[in-house]
């Protein structure tokens, strides 16, 4: 049972976590009984028993440990890439067993559990990369960085298809930040940035118009940019414009137009909403369950993707930084964890983790206060729903058990590169 | 190695960070009083108006003669209709619509429905909606022109009707071929109904949507709840014209209230305080239902006797002391509640005698004879002719010119009663030559013509004296011919003045909240006037008179009928001329003093178009109004001819 006692950073780890949770659940209570802590309304209360869940998950990876997970670690991907395709193929043959929501197929049902596959590839990809990396060192050669980016394209390439862009966008920093702290060479990464930025037009012209509006999002919260794109189409200006590349393809200048001058109501209302919701905030807040969007519906997603906001908006700008703080702190104990152990795969996994948390932190965030494009990454620990809770505490689990099993031998550090170049 | 570079990792992840935290700060420290703003502004919802009823008409006993009824109207967002992607949008965001159900060929298609359900082409349906798009249009210019920028106003995010009083089927197939069209509405409203059939007819006039011109002249226009608003109805003619005048005094439109306002956002606050809604005052008017009905069919009856040269008639009846108007009456006329386009259609269709024309006050008539007795007093108030003096009739005025300036018989020596009595036109060529058509024209307009006579219907026409110069002229307009067009109701009034020794203008709307005109005393000798009467006394009571033989009312008890027959010339030749009977019933022990004093006094004016000499004609249509008149108001003093006959035996 000593594996279940968490060393001091866990401790930390884990009441950082619980914090994120409890403001997670107040803020979805707020929504749905306005004044009231308890009884928990049914949606509160689910998020509750699912932290419950998850605390009870962290607890069974402590006691498996990580180590004893290395050798599952591939055949833990190849189930979740089994399970990715499996979906994948329902697009073309129905399935049983797939839950099907706005034309993208996420899950599959446990039972009643629907269980998102790609946040749990996420875990495993971190394990399965990890174990790849943990005693080689061909990494640091532009082909051995070949099977990395393998064992990363293909589970990219499922979720794309589901299809989740939101997901598949976080593990290219996660394959990065793993590769980079194993030690491979940086003039690699230059050159594979270089290539992946020269493939940016291609992606832009694949993707779908609503894919390409939530980007273009970002550019188009400045009234100043929609008014100058918004011209009338004339004789003069029905030529092409040097803004054209952010037209949707399927999208003829009229249709453009249109979508520019209903995009405050209609595809950047989400974003508007948000920021108002931020904004009105203020320095200390509305105060729990108070305001004007716990009351009115005005903020869509408020309890899942837009949750940030409605945090912000109670606690003002002291609740935004701490919950901000909170994650910064996740990721610097995710680090101490991984540069105080001396096993390369409980390093690796560590660094994969922290980096995976602070990634969909960051961009849930950013998205939230209109920094980035909206996508469908949920805010780790707070944000309303099953699998990315249970997701978020299996990696919590891991972090702490790689923190408890610190190997008590004196060896040589591993990834120890630099007096070698 | 692994150290260094997992900070590397921290610095590269504290960027972001550092950015969102930055972006925290603007948001929530530098514009927080802006994002306040618009969160404040997602609490904000449209007043709700609350309607008003429009103010009843009703006769002098409060009989309604206007009334309003629940009705239901379609009713489109502006959006929908404007032509105009911006207004497109702001009604899907404000009906929480996609936009792509709201695409070009399905509101095509909505117009269709509208136009199968109301029975009229969808082009007349655009028509209407061009319409409303101009008026739209027009508050958008006045609001730029005023705040200087151009903003959404209201108007443009209303629901404006397009048809108008659905039935009932119509409404019900309306439910439910309109519910898949958010911006069609099916709305209550209410409609205007108008009680008293075809007498009624010109006087009550009919209501349309508030035109361009009215809501640019609005006196109210700052007031959204007393102004007016698109869609909204407005009298155009008659009774409905007058009650929708502005009022200076009272701040108001008589028939119309204000609209009731509730403005509260979506937390109940109120944003402004609540006003209730008020209906418009009830307009009483000086007419008389019953009476009116009577009238209408006894100058009807004696139109279609002389068809078909007669084309219409008309009549009015004024009560003396008080001038208000009793009974006012064009034939032929249109049931008001006619629907106006049904009415427009029917008028296109050329029916007999011209009903959309209101004789009584626009009739456009050569006076005749009957203006001789108000002649006479002015050629004796302006020393023109003396009270004895004798004038020879030949039956023509220049021995030398048989054909020309002809009287009817050849009177022999005339004094100014035997004139009137037998309406000698050689005398009064010569008191017009003498006259001339300078003080013609004044004392014309001293006793009411040329000007409106107080009806202040917007139908009533003054009817200019522009009399010329000439002697020649002069002399036509001495005997009610030439120049001299003259409405029903001034006739009416001239004999009222005649009655009283003043003039005063006839009262048509009984609680009128002005001040009413004081009577202007006519600079008249009461021995001129004595004349006068005497002479219209003996123009009903004489042998000789020229209504002698037509007028049987001995059994008018106590009453005295003074009038002035009046054979009109018309300029269409071969044709009968026109029949006017004037005249007043007075007190018949004082009939040559003032009829004010006599509550049962009254002017009467009938003219029957194209029927030949007013004794005839007009004389008896009179008869049998002052009959009705006394059977309805004075049943006492109408003593029946059996009851005398009992009496004797």
């Amino acid at each position: 049972m000593i594996e279940l006692l968490p060393t001091r950073q866990g401790w930390i780890l884990l009441l950082l976590v619980l914090a994120l949770c409890a403001a997670g659940i107040l803020t979805i209570q707020a929504i749905h009984a306005t004044g009231s802590v308890l009884p928990l309304a049914d949606d509160a209360l689910s998020q509750f028993k699912f932290t419950v869940v998850g605390l009870s998950v962290m607890l069974v990876v402590m006691w498996i440990g990580y180590r004893r997970l290395g050798i599952w670690s591939y055949i833990l991907f190849g189930i979740c890439l089994l399970m990715l395709m499996y979906l994948v193929l329902d697009r073309w043959i129905s399935l049983p067993l797939v839950k099907e929501i706005r034309n993208a197929r996420r899950w599959i049902l446990i039972g009643p559990i629907p269980l998102q596959v790609s946040e749990l590839t996420k875990i495993t990809y971190v394990l399965a990369l990890a174990w790849y990396l943990r005693y080689r060192r061909n990494y640091r050669t532009l082909t051995g960085l070949m099977i990395p980016f393998a064992i990363t394209m293909i589970p990219m390439f499922f979720i794309l298809l589901q299809p989740d862009l939101g997901t598949v966008l976080l593990f290219l920093p996660i394959l990065f930040a793993m590769l980079f702290a194993a030690g491979a060479r940086i003039k690699h990464f230059l050159l594979i940035m270089v290539l992946g930025f020269c493939c940016i037009p291609f992606f832009w012209l694949k993707i779908h118009d609503y894919q390409r509006l939530r980007i273009t999002g970002v550019l188009l919260q400045s009234p100043s940019l929609r008014e100058y794109l918004e011209e009338p189409p004339t004789y003069f200006t029905s030529r092409k414009t040097r803004w054209d590349w952010l037209r949707p393809a399927d999208s003829d200048r009229h249709r453009w137009r249109r979508e520019l001058l209903e995009w405050e109501t209609d595809s950047g209302y989400q974003l508007v909403s948000s920021k108002i919701a931020i904004g009105s905030g203020g320095f200390d807040g509305q105060g729990w369950g108070k305001g004007v969007f716990i009351e009115y519906p005005f903020l869509p997603e408020r309890h899942n993707d837009f949750i940030f906001a409605l945090i912000a908006n109670q606690w003002g700008m002291l609740g935004a930084l701490g919950i901000l703080f909170c994650y910064g702190l996740i990721v610097l104990i995710g680090f101490i964890i991984a540069s105080m152990t001396v096993d390369p795969y409980g390093r690796l996994i560590a660094v994969g983790l922290s980096t995976m948390i602070a990634v969909q932190a960051l961009t849930n965030l950013a998205m939230t206060i209109g920094l980035g494009p909206i996508t469908g990454v949920t805010l780790p620990f707070v944000s309303a729903g099953g699998s990315s809770l249970v997701t978020s505490f299996i990696s919590l689990g891991l972090l702490m058990s790689i923190a408890r099993r610190r190997p008590n031998i004196i060896g040589h550090p591993p990834f120890e590169f630099g007096h070698e170049d | 190695m692994f150290e260094r570079r997992l900070k590397i990792l921290l610095f590269i992840m504290f960027l972001p960070a550092l950015a969102i935290a930055a972006r925290l700060v603007q948001l929530q420290l530098v514009k927080h009083d802006y994002y306040c703003a618009e969160a404040e502004d997602l609490l904000y919802l449209e007043p709700v108006y609350l309607p008003c009823l429009r103010g009843e008409v009703t006769d002098r006993n409060g009989t309604l003669l206007a009334y309003n009824a629940p009705a239901w109207d379609i009713t489109v967002h502006y959006g929908a209709l404007a032509d105009n992607e911006r207004a497109l949008l702001r009604m899907c965001r404000r009906l929480d619509i996609r936009y792509k159900d709201a695409s070009p060929a399905r509101i095509e298609e909505s117009w269709r429905v509208i136009a199968r359900i109301s029975g009229e082409p969808v082009e007349d349906l655009e028509k209407h909606m061009g319409k409303i798009r101009r008026r739209v249009q027009r508050v958008k210019e006045w609001y730029k022109g005023y705040y200087g920028y151009d903003d959404v106003v209201k108007e443009e995010t209303w629901f404006h009707p397009l048809v108008r009083d659905l039935s009932r089927e119509q409404q019900i197939d309306a439910r439910q071929s309109l519910a898949p069209y958010p911006w069609v509405k099916i709305e209550p409203s209410q409609v205007r109904r108008y009680a008293g059939g075809p007498s009624f007819g010109h006087i009550l006039g009919f209501m349309n949507e508030v035109d361009e011109e009215a809501m640019d002249n609005d006196p109210l226009a700052k007031d959204r709840l007393a102004g007016y608003q698109l869609g909204d109805l407005q009298g155009v003619t008659g009774i409905e014209e007058l009650g929708e005048r502005f009022l200076p005094e009272q701040q108001c439109r008589w028939l119309r209230g204000h609209r009731g306002r509730i403005h509260v956002d979506r937390k109940d606050r109120p944003l402004n305080p609540p006003v209730d809604p008020e209906n418009g005052h009830i307009m009483q008017l000086s007419l008389d239902a019953e009476l009116q009905q009577r009238v209408y069919e006894i100058v009807g009856s004696a139109v279609q006797a002389h068809r078909p040269n007669c084309t219409g008639g008309a009549a009015v009846l004024i009560h003396i002391p008080t001038r208000q108007v009793l009974a006012m009456v064009s034939y032929p006329a249109f049931d008001p509640d006619m629907p106006y386009g049904e009415r427009l259609k029917w008028f296109r269709t050329k029916p007999f005698g011209q009903p959309h024309v209101f004789r009584a006050v626009a009739g456009n008539y050569p006076p005749g004879s009957t203006v001789k007795p108000m002649i006479l007093a002015a050629a004796l108030a302006g020393g023109k002719v003396g009270p004895g003096e004798v004038i020879y009739c030949a039956g023509r005025l220049f021995p030398d010119q048989p054909g020309k300036w002809r009287c009817l018989f050849s009177h022999g020596d005339v004094n100014p009663i035997e004139a009137v009595q037998r309406s000698c036109n050689v005398f009064f060529y010569t008191l017009g030559q003498r006259m001339g058509t300078e003080l013609l024209t004044e004392w014309l307009g001293k006793f009411g013509f040329g000007r409106t006579s107080g009806t202040e219907l917007r139908e009533e026409q003054p009817r200019y004296l522009d009399l010329g110069t000439s002697r020649g002229l002069a002399r036509l307009v001495a005997i009610g011919q030439g120049r001299l067009q003259v409405t029903p109701i001034q006739v009416a009034n001239m004999m009222a003045t005649i009655a009283t020794g003043s003039y005063q203008p006839v009262q048509l709307w009984l609680n009128d909240p002005r001040p009413q005109p004081v009577p202007q005393s006519l600079d008249i000798r009461d021995s001129h006037w004595r004349i006068v009467r005497q002479a219209m006394h003996d123009v009903v009571y004489t042998v000789r008179g020229t209504a002698y033989r037509h007028l049987h009312i001995k059994d008018f008890d106590g009453l005295a009928v003074l009038g002035k027959t009046g054979s009109a010339e018309t300029t269409k030749p071969g044709k009968p001329t026109h029949s006017w009977f004037s005249g007043y019933m007075t007190d018949k022990g004082n009939y040559l003093g003032s009829a004010t004093l006599c509550d049962q006094s009254v002017a009467f004016t009938v003219v029957i178009e194209y029927s030949g000499h007013g004794g005839e004609v007009a004389a008896p249509a009179a008869e049998k109004i002052l009959r009705a008149y006394l059977k309805l108001f004075w049943p006492n003093r109408l003593s029946t001819e059996p009851a005398e006959e009992d009496v004797s035996g």
